[in-house]
């Protein structure tokens, strides 16, 4: 008999990537498809799974170890205790001496001798920090050096941290339970084994209330209650539908006059009970600001959709944790994505974002692309133009900004017009002006690429119509203002340029299309040049005005020779 | 935006009018032809007005001047070595851009053709050497000084001249601006508020033009123009005066008419 899971609300989803996440022998990502490589046991459809009870076997070690790793103190710790027993080796001699000052004392004044004195203490006292935090260890150390005895004898701290490391590697599975113990209750709360006052056998008693029963299907039914969750199976005899599952999530047993007749008794299935129970491994932890937050990536259109964007936000977590995370993720699922389906989901995900140290409730990042929009972002030639935006950035005094995520934003926002790229214009400018306030590293091609992309925006998504010009044509002008700009350089006249661009740019913010026009006209005359012809559509629409005014002081400005010459 | 054409040659009849009006409707072929069409193959105020200056240094001679087949009558040139220089100002940079690009591509104008603009039987070419843009001053206040450039002309309902001692000048100059700033590629909508002027030092002048279709159909090689010179106040809202001083005071300002300049 096959149990069916289907796609619920937004913690139920977590519930099945995290269950898919601890099942993971079971499946493979093959070109980029997901793939059961048992369907008898396990097999992902399109808005369910099914899967056999066999499944259950061996679910309480995996459960465990999947929660073990995530949380990764353990591990993390051994290897720290062994860092600092070789730094306090490596004291011995001076040739150490950068590197570990560098390591523990970056912006103090210490020589050798003195580091020789400082770096014990330092490290004895991050240790005993450690242990505030680490109970057992702390209780199987028993009998801990004073800071005294570490001062005459940095020895002692040596012996103290290979004793620590060698009870922890003796007693793993002992650790391996508590910590369990502790990352998930910070998540669950005191369900189950989680309870404060079970302290052993931890995970006896997770393999004897899940584990066994779900495998040998011997959970107590209630009689007359189905499910309110899958409202298909019978639910699980006095089983609370409770904040035990999430602190935010569920009911409070204690809000009892929320609840019809005062009864806070809400049926759960066993099966329902376990997926909730899962939602963990669906969550991708992430310090953010010296404290883990979770994220997790929700949409409704299928598993595989589901557990697919979960595992690229996790692949992308690792590669970068700047303040930008989640319009990098959006961006790069939109130019990354090549399922066909990608214009209808990305319609409907969201990331959800919770900090589990306090109760409040999730944050929710929703994106909610129009159909059009989504479409807009997928076209191949536009992808390309916000490809070559990838590695731009700016900076404001000491504050960066990549380039990408905001036009992503603010195409998602409908604000993305030319105003930012007048800033980036000015940015670019000042920063060519060797500014001490502002840094850059866009280039005029790259500009020119966003003015396309801001006109192509403009006139599609925000006018429905087409553009007033085309992009060839937006690149023609781009190059005679680059043909108009070597003409300056070759007679001398090269600082024009700039005073050319500031007038040009203030024409352009204001929207003073005679203003433009007045210097465009000068500048050709001056310099004998035939006025290129397509400023004649600038002259009478508006929205050409700023696309080719833009073109033609991006190529301005510019000092390749020839469009996409200097594309990385 | 007005801008000043340096023209090399060595003489040219005070009738050149219509055949600057030539020039500038080649240069448009040349470079924007469909905005030449738009100007020329419809009856619509042209938005721009042009002058001709000579130079300091100049004789003014009498010659026998074959205006087509059918013409040739005896009027003034002005001879001299130097440059002649036509300004031309208007409101539409699309008109400047085709002015600028056709007249680099044209370089060398043909004033006389075989049969026609002939002066004492002899052709003559104008040289266009170089282009340049002038400043304009700007107009913020509601009173403004002009002095004409070349004469301005208001005419009547009945195409009558009016000139600008007669009393119904004011009215009849108001009814011919409000009409030409409401053609939508000048302005779109009539005068802000009513001009209102006062002539300082004008006189009446007569002009001497020639339009080929005139000649056709009156049988007669030249027309008589009554315009306006001087020096005038002229106040309104300074957006419209900005327009006129553009686009020149006053109808036939694209056949060289009505062109001011701030005092």
């Amino acid at each position: 008999m096959k149990e069916k899971i289907y796609l619920n609300d937004w913690l139920y989803n977590a519930g099945i990537v995290g269950f898919l996440k601890i099942n993971s022998h079971l499946w493979e990502v093959k070109d980029e498809k997901i793939i059961s490589k048992d369907e008898n046991l396990l097999k992902i459809s399109d808005n369910y799974i099914d899967f056999d009870r066999k499944i259950f076997d061996g679910f309480a070690k995996r459960f465990f170890d999947y929660a073990f790793n995530q949380y990764g103190r353990y591990e993390n710790l051994i290897k720290l205790f062994e860092e600092y027993i070789e730094d306090l080796k490596f004291l011995d001699f001076e040739e150490n001496y950068e590197n570990l000052k560098n390591k523990y004392f970056k912006n103090q004044d210490t020589d050798f001798e003195k580091l020789q004195k400082q770096l014990p203490l330092e490290i004895f006292d991050r240790f005993k920090k450690i242990l505030q935090g680490f109970t057992l260890l702390k209780k199987k150390l028993e009998k801990i050096p004073s800071k005294n005895e570490i001062k005459k004898d940095k020895n002692l701290l040596i012996k103290l941290l290979e004793r620590a490391v060698q009870i922890m590697e003796k007693d793993r599975e002992e650790f391996w339970e508590s910590d369990v113990q502790i990352y998930l209750r910070k998540i669950y709360g005191q369900k189950s084994f989680l309870n404060r006052a079970v302290n052993k056998d931890r995970f006896e008693k997770f393999f004897n209330e899940f584990e066994k029963p779900l495998k040998d299907k011997t959970t107590k039914k209630d009689k007359k209650y189905l499910c309110i969750s899958c409202m298909e199976r019978p639910a699980k005899k006095n089983t609370i539908f409770d904040t035990g599952l999430s602190k935010f999530y569920g009911l409070n047993p204690d809000a009892i006059n929320f609840v019809w007749n005062f009864n806070s008794k809400l049926p759960l299935c066993e099966i329902c009970e376990i997926i909730y129970f899962s939602y963990f491994a669906g969550l991708t932890p992430l310090n953010k600001n010296g404290k883990t937050v979770f994220y997790f990536v929700n949409s409704d259109s299928s598993v595989e959709e589901l557990l697919r964007q979960n595992l690229l936000f996790e692949k992308l977590l690792n590669q970068d944790t700047s303040e930008n995370l989640l319009l990098n993720f959006f961006t790069q699922l939109i130019l990354e994505t090549e399922h066909r389906h990608a214009i209808y989901t990305l319609q409907n995900i969201s990331v959800l974002e919770l900090d589990l140290t306090n109760e409040m409730m999730p944050k929710v990042y929703s994106f909610n692309l129009s159909k059009s929009k989504a479409k807009f972002l997928k076209d191949e030639k536009n992808k390309e133009l916000l490809q070559r935006l990838s590695r731009i950035y700016y900076k404001i005094k000491d504050e960066k900004f990549s380039v990408l995520p905001e036009t992503v934003e603010k195409i998602i926002n409908n604000s993305l017009d030319y105003n930012y790229l007048n800033k980036l214009t000015r940015i670019y400018l000042s920063n060519e002006n060797k500014s001490k306030q502002y840094e850059t590293n866009v280039r005029t091609y790259h500009l020119q690429s966003l003015n396309v992309i801001t006109s192509k925006f403009l006139s599609k998504i925000i006018g429905g119509k087409d553009m007033p010009v085309s992009e060839k044509e937006l690149w023609h002008i781009y190059n005679r203002g680059l043909e108009l700009s070597q003409e300056l350089r070759k007679k001398n006249a090269e600082n024009k340029i700039q005073s050319i661009s500031y007038k040009l740019l203030n024409a352009l913010r204001v929207g003073n299309t005679n203003q433009f026009m007045d210097v465009l006209v000068r500048t050709y005359m001056a310099y004998g040049q035939e006025i290129p012809s397509s400023f004649v559509k600038a002259v009478s629409d508006k929205e050409a005005f700023y696309s080719l005014g833009y073109s033609f002081l991006n190529g301005l400005l510019g000092k390749e020779n020839k469009e996409g010459e200097n594309n990385e | 935006m007005r801008i000043k054409i340096l023209i090399k040659s060595n003489k040219v009849p005070f009738l050149y009018r219509h055949r600057v009006v030539s020039l500038i409707k080649e240069a448009l072929k040349k470079s924007d032809s469909d905005y030449k069409d738009f100007l020329y193959n419809n009856q619509i105020t042209k938005p721009f007005s042009f002058n001709l200056v000579f130079p300091q240094k100049r004789q003014i001679q009498t010659a026998k001047i074959q205006i087509d087949e059918n013409f040739e009558i005896e009027d003034k040139i002005v001879i001299s070595d130097g440059y002649f220089s036509l300004f031309v100002s208007s409101i539409d940079y699309r008109f400047i851009i085709g002015l600028f690009n056709g007249l680099k591509r044209l370089k060398t104008f043909q004033f006389s053709s075989n049969t026609d603009m002939l002066v004492n039987g002899e052709k003559i070419s104008w040289q266009i050497k170089n282009i340049s843009v002038l400043n304009e001053r700007p107009i913020k206040k509601e009173t403004v000084i002009f002095k004409t450039n070349s004469p301005v002309i208001v005419e009547d309902r009945d195409d009558r001249p009016v000139l600008f001692n007669e009393e119904r000048f004011e009215k009849e100059l108001n009814e011919v601006m409000d009409r030409i700033l409401k053609s939508p590629h000048i302005k779109g909508k009539g005068l802000e508020k009513p001009l209102r002027f006062k002539p300082l030092v004008m006189k009446k002048s007569i002009i001497k033009h020639t339009l080929k279709s005139f000649r056709e159909h009156t049988g007669k090689p030249v027309m008589y123009l009554t315009g306006n010179s001087g020096v005038f106040k002229l106040s309104g809202h300074p957006e419209d005066l900005k327009i006129l001083y553009e686009v020149g005071i006053g109808t036939k300002t694209g056949q060289g008419f009505g062109m001011v300049e701030v005092l």
